[in-house]
């Protein structure tokens, strides 16, 4: 087996959608009450769909695959500019994946340092994840919990903030 | 008074900003993101480009009724994601009252407000971030859903460091893809007699933007 780690390409679209699918059934899977909801088939063809264009003349979307006979890995990110704080240009990790029978190899290593290899030029000195609660990896790996975010619905909202009627200046 | 914010508000929000942030490194270790003076323009920046201009934006102040100062603001915008329900919620930013005049219920007044706007929009559900390890909103109910990590790039390359393959699953010859050039190529060793391993931990990382 010999495999290529490679900056994905518009043509690659096909590849990426079946990989954001088994991530995101696999996520799914394994953090059933995750937030927001998405039918994975559904929602990895719409990202792949935007993502796709964007690959042909776009630095800011960092996009590298691991590919043996078949596609086995992935990375995507963004380069982003954050409007207040610092740093203000920020690598970050949307999507990152390895199929569970590649696992053990090295591929995500390979296809991080790849990815670093593309955002390093673009002046980016951090890299930020997410995860959902619970889902310690990344915490195991070194990198630290900068903020965490909560929702709740409106009606939830509505009810803390009490029931009577608030006067306000309505325009 | 509660009301929503009007350009003229730009700079009594730069001087609550200011005192928000502040508060926050005061009382907070704020390691990441950092914030330095250059932000207390962008911020005042922002406000004056979005304030009665961009309709995704909410602003909403607290006017002292003697003085007239701001005392207090809640700002945030509607946010669409790429994919996932809900697509469209709203996204807090800021929520911040004077010290001088905490304890009256105006930031209730303020939230009272913007979700009144959120209801008449078709909005369902609120997100908000905090720093790590402040569970006011955990308190209050809210759900966590995402933790958000850095790290400096350098330490990133240095947990990726190249090591010997371990064990591979047996494959026939390779295909790897001609064009476009490789960025790696993951060289591995000879077929090797498998070893039972534990399953590995997934690695992936699910989100979008949050």
């Amino acid at each position: 087996m010999s495999l290529v780690i490679r900056t994905a390409e518009p043509g690659d679209r096909r590849n990426l959608e079946l990989l954001l699918a088994a991530l995101m059934r696999e996520h799914q899977a394994r953090f059933p009450g995750a937030y927001p909801q998405f039918q994975p088939e559904e929602a990895a063809a719409q990202i792949a769909a935007l993502y796709a264009p964007r690959l042909e003349d776009d630095p800011s979307l960092v996009a590298v695959l691991a590919v043996d006979r078949a596609p086995v890995g992935f990375l995507v990110g963004e380069v982003c500019a954050r409007p207040v704080g610092r740093p203000a240009t920020v690598g970050f990790v949307e999507w990152f994946y390895v199929e569970p029978s590649a696992r053990g190899q090295g591929i995500g290593r390979a296809i991080i340092r790849a990815a670093l290899a593309l955002v390093r030029p673009l002046g980016v000195t951090h890299i930020e994840v997410s995860s959902v609660p619970g889902d310690r990896q990344w915490q195991r790996r070194g990198w630290q919990e900068t903020a965490r975010r909560y929702v709740a619905p409106v009606e939830h909202v509505d009810a803390w903030v009490g029931p009577e009627e608030v006067a306000h200046d309505a325009r | 008074m509660i009301r929503r914010a009007v350009f003229a508000d730009v700079p009594g929000l730069r001087r609550l900003y200011a005192a928000l942030v502040a508060e926050l490194e005061a009382t907070h270790a704020v390691a990441y993101p950092a914030y330095g003076p250059e932000d207390l323009d962008r911020f005042t920046l922002w406000a004056a480009r979005h304030l009665e201009q961009d309709p995704t934006v909410l602003v909403y102040v607290a006017v002292d009724d003697e003085s007239g100062e701001l005392v207090g603001f809640l700002g945030g915008e509607i946010s669409e994601r790429m994919m996932g329900e809900p697509r469209v919620f709203g996204s807090a930013h800021w929520l911040y009252c004077a010290p001088t005049h905490r304890g009256r219920g105006l930031a209730r007044e303020l939230v009272a407000l913007g979700v009144s706007d959120l209801e008449a929009l078709g909005v369902s559900h609120v997100e908000l971030a905090t720093l790590a390890g402040d569970t006011q909103w955990q308190a209050r109910g809210w759900f966590p859903f995402l933790v958000h990590h850095a790290l400096p790039l350098e330490a990133v390359r240095a947990g990726v460091v190249e090591r010997p393959a371990v064990d591979q699953p047996t494959s026939a010859t390779s295909t790897a893809p001609a064009p476009p050039p490789p960025l790696e190529a993951v060289k591995t060793p000879r077929k090797r007699r498998r070893r039972r391993r534990t399953a590995p931990r997934p690695k992936l990382v699910a989100g979008g933007r949050a």
